[in-house]
């Protein structure tokens, strides 16, 4: 097994200090693979995704990345140290183009390194290539994805954090965003899924972690999740957990 | 029919635009509209006139006329000094009141701060150089004709020129360059220019150095053709916003339009309809271009 990109231990974070709504989870992926947290509204998934990018403050536990530890590191630090993250809404400036949004991402780059990985982006998202010079606000909800997932890729993240990617989104584009997914899992990215559509995580996520009224209530493979009652009895928070249920991997 | 207006206007559209450009990054890109900007103006001069003095007092022979313009190479080199130092104290001045109240998120209190700023500062000026105007240079000049009726002196062209040089390369900073870019994520989204591996802090000094600067040499251009007054930022400063607002808050073009329009229709209306009605009909302009495009000519919409 490889070593572990990002290692969490213990986060309590929330939006303001002293009202936690992430309470005490700790957290594993690894390279190469996609791991789904999955969760029903309110379990706080997004606010955990938000705490491990950097916009919000932590009150406890510590976050560890490629073995540096970026607890209190600023956010835009976090992204040089190897860390992407995707957010559900807003997730590209409108009035940027598409070869705008990935210079910005080719500034965490070494400079000779830069125009060769714009390229190689364009060339694994054909789409966005066509409309290089087109403002991003000019863009479908699908094509604004791709466009923050590419931008993300770009910077050769270790951990590639994405929150709720098939939000808004045709079954079509929802299939085309989750395949290349599948492909940067390839690549030996962390690719960490932040979903409310269970089915479509599952069947590509390696590992999956279930958080039940900002706690873990379930982490293990996410095969183990493919039964509905399993998925359901945790949600309720009841009791029923899988075998391989552990807190943490 | 007389063009002087339009050269007029030009000269005026050019020192509006200047200082409406930091109007307009300043507010784009915090969200904050700064009414201490006029001040920025009045120091850049100050500064300038200082600097100017300092290099005529120490270097025999730097405040003799260039050429064929009204001054020497001290006051040029001291606007260079100026628009420096301008630029850190724009940042100063973000650093010490508008930043800690920032991090509060008061954006009334924000604004009232800038006022209160404008104000000490305006005071300040008054108290330390008094109110009576202090010149650049007393040299006289003699327009020229150059067609159409129209008179101009070289010192007025080269501020033409000095002003189309700024904006160009600011220009091509913000349209073409990795800081334009930030600066432009930044103000349509700094959380997520911040997840992008923007330094957004570092982007918003830049944006008040920038600010600073610009309006530093907007205040050489106002002293130059003008005089130097502590008032003189101030009463530039309803214009400033007209030409920011009109432009399309946000976009630099935008402002340089806007300073344009207004200059111009300040000129023509002093011309052709007469001096009391020279605010006035500007602002009537910036009514009926809102009503159209209530984004302003190049602005975005919300």
């Amino acid at each position: 097994m490889t070593d572990a990109l990002l290692q969490i231990s213990n986060l309590v974070a929330g939006y303001e200090q002293g009202l936690p709504i992430v309470r005490g989870v700790s957290f594993t992926a690894r390279g190469g693979q996609i791991v789904a947290i999955l969760g029903p509204n309110g379990a706080g998934k997004s606010t955990f995704i938000k705490a491990v990018a950097g916009l919000l403050s932590v009150d406890a536990g510590t976050m560890v990345l490629t073995g540096h530890d970026i607890t209190y590191m600023p956010a835009h630090l976090r992204a040089h140290a190897g860390l992407a993250y995707v957010p559900q809404l807003h997730n590209v400036f409108a009035t940027l183009t598409v070869l705008d949004h990935l210079k910005i991402g080719a500034t965490l780059l070494p400079p000779a390194a830069r125009k060769t990985q714009i390229e190689a982006s364009l060339t694994l998202f054909p789409d966005l290539a066509r409309q290089r010079y087109v403002l991003a606000g000019r863009l479908s909800g699908g094509q604004r994805q791709l466009l923050s997932i590419a931008r993300a890729v770009l910077t050769q993240p270790a951990v590639l954090l994405l929150d709720e990617p098939s939000a808004g989104l045709s079954p079509r584009m929802v299939e085309q965003v989750f395949a290349q997914l599948v492909k940067i899992r390839a690549g030996g990215i962390a690719v960490v899924l932040v979903e409310q559509h269970v089915k479509a995580a599952l069947a590509i996520a390696d590992r999956a972690y279930v958080l039940v009224e900002g706690e873990v209530a379930y982490a293990g493979p996410a095969a183990a999740l493919q039964n509905k009652n399993t998925l359901a009895a945790l949600y309720l928070n009841h009791a029923h957990r899988p075998s391989a249920t552990t807190g943490a991997l | 029919m007389n063009l002087q207006f339009v050269m007029d206007g030009t000269l005026a559209g050019a020192m509006i635009a200047l200082g409406a450009i930091g109007v307009t990054l300043t507010y784009s890109v915090l969200q904050f509209s700064n009414f201490a900007h006029g001040e920025l103006i009045s120091i850049g001069a100050y500064i300038t006139y200082l600097v100017a003095a300092a290099i005529s007092a120490t270097v025999i022979g730097s405040s003799e006329a260039l050429a064929v313009f009204s001054f020497g190479w001290n006051v040029l080199l001291a606007a260079v000094v100026a628009m420096a130092v301008t630029g850190i104290l724009a940042w100063g001045l973000d650093w010490l009141v508008f930043a800690r109240l920032r991090a509060k998120g008061m954006a009334i209190t924000l604004v009232m701060a800038s006022f209160g700023a404008s104000m000490a500062l305006r005071a300040a000026l008054e108290f330390i150089f008094s109110s009576r105007p202090l010149y650049y240079t007393q040299e006289l000049q003699i327009a020229r004709a150059i067609g159409a009726g129209i008179l101009v002196t070289p010192d007025q062209l080269l501020l033409v020129a000095i002003t189309a040089t700024l904006v160009g390369l600011l220009y091509v900073v913000w349209a073409h360059t990795a800081l334009g870019r930030a600066m432009r994520a930044v103000s349509e989204n700094p959380a997520l220019a911040e997840v992008c591996g923007i330094d957004v802090p570092r982007v918003v000094r830049v944006t008040w150095y920038i600010g600073g600067a610009l309006a530093s040499a907007a205040g050489l251009l106002l002293g130059l053709l003008v005089q130097v007054r502590p008032q003189m930022g101030f009463e530039m400063l309803l214009p400033l916003f007209a030409a920011a607002i009109l432009g399309g808050i946000g976009s630099v073009p935008g402002a340089l339009c806007g300073g344009l329009i207004v200059g111009l229709s300040q000129a023509a209306t002093v011309q052709f309809i007469g001096a009391e009605w020279r605010a006035g009909v500007a602002f009537v302009i910036l009514l009926a271009v809102l009503l159209i495009r209530p984004h302003g000519l190049f602005g975005r919409r919300s």
